[in-house]
């Protein structure tokens, strides 16, 4: 893996640990193998929720980044280059643009296939029916909308509904009669 | 190669801030594409393997098989040391020693009570699934 990858492996280890070991402590003693089973497993999935905000955030990040680039990019070309030909620096960000796009959209395609393997896998060779009875409380995972203020962030998270329901009343509005007047 | 790329671009234009920062901004998006999203997803794959002991209908089997696994290794690492290089490292072997022993009796008194026998099992799975997810972070 690049270099670095040891030392962000132990700080996001490290982080796991602490949220295992917050709720593992809070498992109630003296319950009978089945509730303390459910109650791990619950355990386990806060665990789990509770990395993913810092991997929610990492992909946020992302996301400015790739936006960012792409303004400063654009005026870096503009304004930085003073090559006689002005396509040298353009096609110089471009390579640096579809460096980190590309590998970013395989990065969001592979993800879910990745995860989805390995949870079909567990579910197939695993006992899952205690799955469908846990006792899970789910933690409340900081979105990146609670940057904005709750009307922005109730806007735009309602803009792309409201443009589907405009689609799909589009679509389904009935054709005007034509008349053959001639 | 974008990293490379924007390198021989600010070396053609030395004054300009905006290559200079097109270039950090490229590093920073590159480092989160190619460190934070490939490690957190490690880390949440060492939790989710946390489901297989935790969803096994025997887990005493497994518990005993782990301590037992541990033990070996600890005995193995101070047995090493020892012989291998002589009477130099014996405080090793007595922290070896200790360690074990210290485990032993916890696990000894975990294993009295019946009902944290998952809890236990998977206190005992973590270490596993973390030197796992460190060994493939430094390949």
């Amino acid at each position: 893996m690049q270099r670095g990858a040891l030392i962000s492996g132990i700080v996001g280890l490290t982080f796991a640990t602490v949220a295992l070991a917050l709720e593992l402590a809070y498992i109630r003693t003296n319950v009978n193998p089945l509730d303390e089973q459910k109650l791990l497993l619950n355990a386990i999935l806060r665990t789990a929720e509770w990395v993913l905000i810092p991997l929610y955030w990492a992909w946020f990040l992302l996301f400015i980044f790739t936006f960012i680039m792409t303004l400063v990019g654009s005026f870096a070309i503009r304004a930085g280059c003073h090559c006689e030909d002005r396509s040298r620096c353009r096609r110089a960000a471009w390579t640096a643009h579809l460096t980190v796009v590309l590998p970013t959209l395989l990065v969001m395609v592979l993800n879910p296939t990745f995860w989805r393997v390995i949870v079909d896998a567990l579910l197939k060779f695993l006992p899952h029916d205690l799955l469908n009875h846990t006792l899970h409380t789910p933690i409340t995972v900081p979105t990146a909308w609670y940057l904005f203020p709750p009307e922005v962030a109730a806007l735009a998270r309602q803009s792309p509904i409201i443009f589907a329901k405009t689609l799909l009343t589009r679509s389904n509005r009935k054709p005007p009669l034509r008349t053959n007047a001639f | 190669m974008g990293g490379k790329t924007l390198d021989f671009a600010r070396a053609a234009h030395p004054q300009s801030e905006s290559w200079k920062l097109f270039g950090l901004v490229q590093v920073a998006a590159d480092r989160t594409l190619a460190l934070g999203v490939p490690v957190l997803n490690l880390c949440n794959l060492a939790v989710a393997t946390l489901l297989i002991p935790a969803l096994l209908p025997f887990p005493r089997a497994l518990l005993f098989s782990l301590a037992g696994t541990y033990a070996a290794a600890l005995a193995g690492y101070g047995l090493v040391k020892v012989f291998w290089r002589k009477a130099k490292s014996w405080p090793v072997l007595l922290f070896g020693i200790c360690l074990a022993a210290g485990i032993g009796v916890w696990l000894a008194d975990r294993l009295r009570y019946t009902d944290q026998e998952y809890r236990t099992l998977s206190i005992l799975w973590w270490p596993l699934a973390v030197a796992g997810i460190l060994w493939l972070c430094k390949l």
